[in-house]
């Protein structure tokens, strides 16, 4: 089957021409599975897919049979391309770009393709309102390339702490002063350090919130209820015992980033799953790799499997892999699953995606491919 | 047992925020049902009836009527007895980021759940003043706090709770100048403010004139004499409770002397100074023999300042909860602490006394907790025998009347399999 897949692999794309994957698995997440099935992708988008489906009049039919067609992976909560994250407390600087920090040059660039994510949120570092994080795919080598959003969305930092909690407090303040000042005539100019809120505010962007533990949730939320009015999207980043606040954010369908390894309940030898206790409680869950070293992305996928081996749902972990991370960055209408009209961000495995023995053939991005596995 | 499942799903249910003005809530109704209520202020009632509505206590006694709805939890051949509070402990939440203890506090540390499976409903809790200043320090914040694991909400009753003048007995005679000075003049501030509102009853004061204001720290020296906020001096030694009681004798604030041990040797100058005290009763201290004067610790210590009208709480060697340590001697055994002072000749409803509304007194929130009374907060135990024989073991404790605790569902002692 691998030999028969390299020799498909031979003839795949390099740009905008029209493409045909026939006999194909298609795992499109957003969807039933599909055997046997029929991928179109023209000018760097999904056309069709489907199963016979007819490959369109001058298209470059390719058989892939004995490959398994996935969403690219989503890496929500990367530092790819960044130095260590500049530790902050209670600072606020909104208008800071994580873009300004951008180095292009960094060589875990061309191996990170390697590894099947497709989509990066970079995080900025820093205080309470850290900056704006950007969006980025491991396209062709130059920043402009690899940027896809350089304004994708709002980092929050939260700590358990009465500084930080004012400082957000503040932040929000501004930013609904802000938003009342626009409705205005004449609008006043926008100022470049509550525009990031005011967008934020407005459901344009998403905030992520870094809780390190389940108390950082509870007091987020506290912080949170005089703002209610707003319907934003907040993306929980979750570590330490933020699953003990599962309810609290399942009660509000909260989408939460977390690894995807388990580990041991406080005072036990009990397993505990965050991905599941998370999903339990009705939030959706994205993942995250422990890292963005080769090594950390390369043992994702196995790591998500262990997620599901200890309780969470097949379904909610492909999902957590691709589709929920793409909703994390507000992109869950351009990348994260296969659908016609989405941009063509995709693997192609040789076995499931979960399987343990399952290698990465390659990764398209924009329906490039930007990675052949040998 | 199917009603106590029934609660404690009630319990789990996390708050649920209404979009429009809510319509008026029907109030829940829980019983405890059947059991020997200790009241602590109002004596027992055998075979007893609490009657629980949303987070208070509502009806006590023996003919008490039940709405139609509520849930009944049998305890028949139990005692319940109101949740025990801590009057200091570390742990149980408390954070270390500086600033106010409820903006830093963890409702999900496990250490709460062991002293609820403890019967500690509340705690005086001191947070850390950032990095360099541990609790005890001047820059650390306290306050009197629930055991609502898993929920902020309610959770912190009182902040800040209590003010420590350790360096009045331990600091420099200059630290010592500053203490009295700043309580000279709050007691001149005091005596301003009441010329103030004289002259204001009579029409006599001058066009445009503002109320008097104290400066910081005097402002916080006002709390202590009002009684506003609780002062609490460590005062070991027969030195040191007579150094704290000049001070309380000359500014007749709310005082309460910690970790007395010597206690004993001065019973009549505690009673007239009307200082509190929070004891260990079981802590050891050898008679210094070069002195000729009564001296080290006694087990009769309790005993002792009851009988001279002294009021005081009791407190485990160690102020902690969790799954390390040396059994027997932190708060997961704060009743074996007063059993320890009824060996030394204490009755038993002043060593109860001692871990519930002495306590809550000593925490300045005896107004809500502490005892079974109509209209305070629905903090409960249920035991299995007397508080005070070692082999009882806590089997539900509420919090807020929302069961926080069943024996015979988690924590350690779930496995226990008890003979009738």
């Amino acid at each position: 089957m691998r030999l028969l897949a390299l020799a498909v692999l031979a003839c795949l794309p390099s740009g905008e021409e029209e493409t045909a994957l026939t006999n194909v698995r298609i795992i499109p997440v957003a969807s039933g599975e599909i055997e046997g099935g029929t991928l179109v992708v023209r000018g760097g988008k999904i056309a069709a897919v489907g199963k016979g489906i007819r490959p369109p009049a001058g298209a470059r039919v390719v058989d892939g049979t004995g490959l398994t067609v996935f969403p690219g992976l989503v890496h929500p909560a990367s530092r790819l391309g960044l130095g260590e994250a500049p530790a902050g407390l209670s600072g606020v600087t909104p208008q800071n770009l994580v873009y300004d920090e951008l180095n292009p040059s960094l060589e875990a660039f061309a191996r990170a393709r390697g590894t099947g994510v497709t989509l990066f949120g970079v995080q900025p570092g820093g205080g309470a309102v850290a900056g704006q994080g950007l969006a980025l795919k491991p396209g062709p080598d130059t920043r402009e390339g690899l940027v896809a959003d350089r304004t994708a969305f709002l980092r929050l930092s939260m700590q358990s702490s009465t500084a930080v909690k004012e400082a957000l407090r503040q932040a929000f303040e501004g930013g609904r002063k802000a938003l009342e000042a626009e409705k205005k005539t004449p609008a006043p100019k926008p100022d470049d350090r509550n525009l990031p809120l005011v967008r934020f505010l407005k459901g344009e962007i998403p905030g992520h919130v870094s809780i390190a533990g389940a108390a950082d949730a509870a007091h987020f939320l506290q912080v949170w209820e005089r703002f209610e009015e707003f319907k934003v999207r907040i993306v929980f980043l979750a570590s330490g015992d933020s699953y003990k606040a599962a309810e609290l954010l399942g009660a509000r369908k909260a989408l939460v980033v977390v690894r995807p390894d388990p580990a041991f309940a406080p005072f036990t030898r009990d397993r505990v799953n965050p991905a599941a206790e998370f999903a339990r409680a009705g939030c959706v869950v994205a993942f995250a790799p422990g890292g963005d070293t080769p090594e950390a992305l390369e043992t994702h996928l196995f790591l998500a499997s262990q997620a599901v081996k200890h309780g969470l749902g097949r379904g909610a972990a492909l999902r957590a892999l691709t589709l929920s991370g793409a909703e994390a960055l507000g992109w869950e209408k351009r990348s994260g699953s296969i659908e016609a009209g989405k941009d063509a961000d995709l693997l192609l495995l040789d076995g499931d995606p979960l399987g343990a023995s399952t290698r990465v053939r390659a990764v398209w991005v924009d329906g490039r491919e930007v990675y052949r596995g040998d | 047992m199917s009603f106590l499942l029934a609660v404690l799903v009630l319990a789990q249910e996390p708050p649920k925020k209404e979009e429009t003005a809510p319509p008026p809530k029907k109030p829940a109704y829980a019983a405890l049902v059947g059991g020997d209520v200790h009241t602590v202020t109002r004596g027992v009632h055998r075979g007893g009836t609490v009657l629980l509505r949303d987070s208070k206590i509502h009806r006590v006694g023996t003919a008490v009527e039940l709405p139609e709805g509520t849930v009944r939890i049998d305890v028949s051949g139990k005692r319940v007895l109101p949740g025990f509070v801590a009057v200091s402990a570390r742990g149980l939440g408390a954070g270390t980021a500086a600033g106010k203890l409820a903006d830093s506090i963890d409702p999900f540390q496990e250490s709460i759940k062991v002293a609820l499976a403890a019967g500690i409903t509340s705690a005086h809790l001191e947070a850390g003043g950032g990095a360099f200043f541990g609790p005890g320090s001047a820059a650390a914040s306290n306050a009197v706090v629930k055991m609502t694991y898993g929920s902020l909400d309610g959770m912190v009753i009182l902040e800040p709770a209590s003010v420590s003048l350790a360096s009045w007995v331990n600091g420099s005679s200059s630290e010592r100048y500053d203490i009295r000075e700043n309580f000279r003049k709050a007691r001149d501030f005091i005596e301003a403010e009441r010329d103030f509102e004289r002259r204001r009853a009579d029409n006599r004061l001058k066009p445009n004139e503002a109320p008097p204001k104290a400066p910081a720290p005097v402002d916080r020296y006002v709390r202590q004499i009002k009684g506003e906020v609780v002062t609490r001096i460590p005062a070991a030694g027969t030195e040191q409770i007579r150094k704290a009681l000049e001070l309380v004798g000359e500014f007749r604030f709310k005082a309460v002397l910690t970790g007395v041990v010597e206690g004993w040797t001065l019973p009549d100058e505690l009673g007239l100074a009307r200082a509190y005290c929070v004891l260990t009763p079981r802590a050891k201290l050898h008679a210094d023999r070069s002195s000729n004067r009564p001296s080290g610790s006694s087990i009769e210590q309790a005993a002792i300042l009851r009988k001279a009208g002294v009021k005081f709480a009791i407190l485990p060697p160690s102020p902690t909860a969790g799954t390390g340590g040396i059994a027997g001697r932190d708060l997961g055994y704060l009743p074996m602490e007063a059993a320890f002072a009824i060996k030394g000749g204490l009755d038993p409803q002043t060593a109860l006394e001692a871990i519930t509304i002495t306590a809550a007194e000593i925490c300045g929130v005896d107004a809500r907790l502490g005892s079974i009374e109509e209209g305070k907060d629905a903090d409960l135990v249920v035991l299995d025998g007397d508080p005070f024989d070692f082999r009882t073991l806590v089997d539900l404790t509420f919090v807020d009347g929302k069961l926080m605790y069943d024996r015979s569902k988690a924590g350690s002692f779930r496995h226990l399999k008890r003979e009738k």
